[in-house]
Order: C-alpha cells, then structure tokens, then sequence
C-alpha cells in the first residue's frame, strides 16, 4: 500500500468515492484530500453520512465486549494530564498504599453505612482524595482504610428532592460500582463490601452524583456528576 | 446502551471539556466499540490498545462531530472501526505475506454477524440490497466492512490484479447505490 499524491485514474463518480471513504478502503492520500473536500462540499459531506447510516445496521450484530477496567484508568490519567482541556479538577492528595491489585469477581453486594462514632480499624494503608468541580460549589473529603471509607461534605447542599449517591470508577466489572447513596450528615462512614475492596486502589476515581430519590435507576450515574477525586499515592 | 439523545448530549458535552461526560460516555459506549475494536484485530491486547487511543481521539475531536450530519452511535463506531482498521493493516504491513494467510484462516472459520438476522428499516434496506448483489460482491462489501478488508486483501483472495479489483468492487458500489436510491 503505497502512499500516492494524486487520485487513481479510475474515474467513479462522487457516491462511489463517498462510499470508498466511508468503507476506509482509499489510501492515505486520497483520504487525506477527501477529508479536506468534505471541510468545504455540503453535498459530498451529506452523501459521505448517508453511505456510514446505511452500512452501520452492518455493524449492530457485532457482540458488546467489556474492556478491562484498566483502560479506563489509563484514560482518566491521560484527559487527567495538565494543559488538556477539561473542566472538572482533580486535586490528589494522597498517603500510603492499600491491598493487593487483584481484580476480584463482580458481585452484587449490600451496603452497611455504620453509625458515627464507630471505632475505624487499626493500622494499615490509608488512602484519601478529595473530590471537586469547577462547576459546582462541592467539595468533598474522602478517606479510606482497611475496608471503611469516611466521606466528609465540606460544601454543598443536598439538593432538594435529590439523592447525592457515591461510585468508585473503576469497580470489578469496569465500569462505575455504586458505594451508596449518601445520608444526609456531613460525615458519613461506608463499609466497602470485600468484593470491590480491591477495587479501592491509586488512581480510581471516587464521584458523587445527584441521582433520584433512592438512587439511579441504573447500574451507573445517571444524573449529574457533582464532584470526582482521584485516588492516588501523591 | 443509553439512547441516541443522550449519547448526542454526552458528546456536546466532552466537546466542551466535560470530564465527567466523557467517563459517562465511555461507560455507555466502550463495550460496544470495544466489540468493535475486537471484531476487526481479533487479538485482545491490540484491540484494547486501539480502544485506549479511540476515545483520546474522541475526547480531543468531539467538538467536529455535530459538522458531519453522522448519528452519534455511527459517528463513533466510525471512529473506532477506522482506527481499527488502520491498525489492522500496520500490523500486515508489518507481518508481510504471512499475515494475510493468517488473515484469511481466521476469517474462514470464525462466524461472523455477516448471517446473523437484521432487524429495522434502515437495516433490511441494506440486507435487501445486498441480497440482490451476486455472493460474490455482497460477501466482498461486507468483508470490507466488518473485517476492514482492503482492496490488496480482496485482490490477493480473488486472485486478480489490484486495478481490477478496484475496478470490480466500484462497480459493486454503483449497483448498490442504484439499489439503495430506489
């Protein structure tokens, strides 16, 4: 596949190039010169859709497979990175290491949110984050070991009508796993079930987000994420 | 999988920035272009790899989206069938001959959605028009699309010259379009 500066001879029309462009079958030259035909060509760009519409029904048996979680993380490093865009603030304020990196199976789990006061476990590693946003007034403190996670609301309301609900990202399956919805107090103490205790590592995310009363009717978030914090051993 | 004006409202959001839209993208979207990614590479670690980079490129070029008139499902199956797809061909740029006999051997015996059933309106248009192709030139168009076959692939399975196959699978897509605009 050698690169070429100029079109092929084989003259086609306009619906056939649209089409080959869509297939990825020109080679990057052509691709490169189409591309800056449909920055300028209305016509070409809507035939250019029409031809990816019409093959993508193709694409709809193709079995749904879950990455493992750890692309998620790497993501979150990468977007996470100073000087890319993004909104939301990650600020790690981190000690320590927690438990091994095994990936534990996904289980469906109960959730004890203990009373104040209770005793934390003794020594071990600690971890903390705090999650913000630049889009909202909230900040909270997270601290966890040994299994007990200790949420601190240091500003922001709940919303009225709301549930504020806390996800670790990512959790045994990959994708967000919920860690409760939250009481109202300030301080609230969560018992992390063992099977997503692993899961509790540098570099997961930590967010709460705003959700119905009772929380999401999904497996994920479905409201509003109002602060996040990374995990981390900065 | 949330629906199509949810994803559109994601991607407006990651667009601007939105950290957090872009994690409820990925957790909506990631399986299926991961599938996507793994259909294509047939190889776990690869496909992983090209998913990784797929939705940095999201995250980057968001904000062209709402130019190209595509569906926002399309529009990022799209990009990641292409990167797919470019990586496919490093990889038998890299193997030499030897990567397309492994190419056509896996392609022989794995099953694929190409029999599998199509359902909705938009879809029995394309499975309709494919049906009216010959074999020949419906399996050529849908190997393209699903496996990101590429003209030198379908030469070499064919056994003919390069041009002709260009030649024979334009032609493929000129009945197509006929079909199609009926």
């Amino acid at each position: 596949m050698s690169e070429r500066t100029t079109f092929d001879d084989d003259p086609r029309p306009d619906s056939v190039l649209a089409a080959e462009y869509v297939l990825h079958l020109l080679d990057p030259s052509d691709r490169r010169a189409t591309e800056a035909r449909l920055d300028r060509d209305g016509g070409f760009r809507r035939e250019v859709a029409g031809w990816a519409e019409t093959f993508a029904p193709l694409g709809d048996a193709i079995p749904e497979a879950t990455p493992p979680a750890r692309v998620r993380s790497r993501l979150l490093r990468e977007i996470g990175e100073p000087g890319k865009k993004r909104r939301l603030s990650i600020r790690r304020v981190l000690l320590g290491l927690v438990g091994g990196a095994g990936l534990a199976a996904a289980a469906i789990v109960g959730l004890a949110v203990l009373p104040e006061g209770v005793e934390m476990p003794g020594a071990g590693g600690r971890l903390q984050a705090e999650l913000t946003s630049e889009d909202t007034p909230y900040v909270f403190e997270a601290s966890y070991q040994d299994g007990t996670l200790t949420l601190r609301r240091e500003a922001g309301a709940v919303p009225q009508g709301r549930d504020l609900q806390l996800w670790l990202a990512p959790g045994p399956s990959g994708g967000p796993v919920s860690l409760g919805v939250l009481p109202p107090a300030e301080e609230v103490r969560i018992q992390v079930p063992p099977a997503i205790q692993e899961t509790v590592l540098p570099s997961a995310l930590l967010e709460v987000s705003e959700e119905p009363i009772g929380g999401s009717p999904e497996a994920g978030p479905t409201g509003e994420v109002l602060a996040i914090g990374e995990i981390g051993d900065g | 999988m949330s629906g199509t004006r949810d994803i559109e409202q994601l991607l407006g959001r990651v667009a601007e920035g939105d950290r957090s839209a872009f994690l409820r993208l990925y957790d909506a979207t990631s399986a299926k272009l991961f599938g996507v990614c793994l259909h294509i590479l047939n190889d776990r670690a690869e496909a992983e790899d090209v998913l990784q980079e797929v939705f940095l490129k999201i995250w980057r070029s968001a904000d062209r989206y709402h130019a190209n008139g595509f569906s926002p499902m399309t529009w990022l199956i799209t990009v990641a069938r292409n990167a797919a797809i470019d990586r496919l061909r490093v990889r038998r740029s890299r193997a030499g001959d030897g990567g397309h006999e492994d190419l056509a051997r896996v392609q022989d015996t794995r099953p694929g959605p190409e029999s599998a059933a199509i359902a909705g309106s938009e879809a029995q248009r394309i499975a309709q028009c494919l049906t009216e192709l010959d074999d020949r030139r419906a399996d050529a168009v849908r190997g393209v699309y699903l496996r990101g076959l590429s003209y030198q692939d379908l030469a070499e399975r064919h056994d003919v010259p390069l041009n002709t196959m260009k030649t024979w699978l334009r032609r493929s897509l000129m009945l197509l379009k006929d079909c199609l605009s009926r």
